[in-house]
């Protein structure tokens, strides 16, 4: 078990948690996933990551391109960064302000539905 | 690890993941550096093979200890590293040296015998 993707429906709000790592060989899934979320309606989308314990560039590009994607529907793409290591990805690449994050993912969804 | 640790493996994306994985693992086993600084590492190692892959057709990597530091070679590299602006920012900000070697890339953190 490399990654594991599960994409689910909180009141109306897509979640797409992630488990395990996202790197070069997995990260084809997340731009999957993401894509069948953004093909079923313009979002907004949550994507979970505090399970996640490692995160690449290659994941990084995976994500901005998601945003890219819904915030040209119009809508946005919300992160769950728990972990520092993470967290610190986002940090070196000044991609913290790019995305909104949030520590928890009921944080995250209601957020979303702001 | 007082020869170095040589890794020979065809440029595959699934790849990437083991030489992440065994670089830490001998870092952890042999050199002074806390888990932070490992998870440092592993990611910059990961970032230097994934820009390898894109750019021959084995993945190669050199460990070595010196007295004050771990030094890890990743061949091949890409002819323009900096291209790759999320990767290069990660492993720079993440290692204390990088630089460019004959067909690859230098990485070298600073730390004692374990």
């Amino acid at each position: 078990m490399n990654l594991t993707l599960a994409t689910t429906d909180e009141n109306g709000i897509a979640v797409i948690a992630a488990h395990g790592e996202i790197d070069v060989s997995t990260a084809p899934q997340l731009r999957q996933a993401i894509v069948e979320v953004a093909s079923a309606g313009p979002g907004p989308l949550v994507i979970d990551l505090a399970d996640v314990d490692f995160l690449d560039s290659t994941g990084l590009g995976v994500l901005v391109s998601g945003l890219k994607r819904f915030r040209t529907m119009g809508s946005d793409v919300i992160l769950v960064v728990a972990a520092n290591r993470i967290l610190k990805v986002f940090e070196i690449t000044g991609l913290t302000q790019v995305f909104r994050l949030h520590s928890t993912r009921e944080a995250a969804v209601a957020a979303a539905r702001a | 690890m007082n020869t170095p640790v040589e890794l020979d493996l065809p440029a595959r994306a699934d790849y990437v993941r083991v030489v992440r994985m065994v670089v830490a693992a001998l870092a952890a086993a042999t050199r002074d550096l806390d888990e932070d600084r490992i998870d440092d590492l592993r990611l910059a190692v990961s970032e230097a093979c994934t820009l390898a892959i894109g750019a021959g057709d084995r993945l190669r990597v050199v460990a070595r200890e010196e007295p004050d530091a771990l030094v890890v070679d990743v061949h091949d590299r890409p002819d323009d590293v900096e291209a790759d602006e999320l990767a290069f920012a990660i492993i720079s900000a993440l290692v204390d040296e990088v630089s460019a070697i004959d067909g690859g890339l230098r990485l070298r953190v600073t730390c004692g015998p374990a």
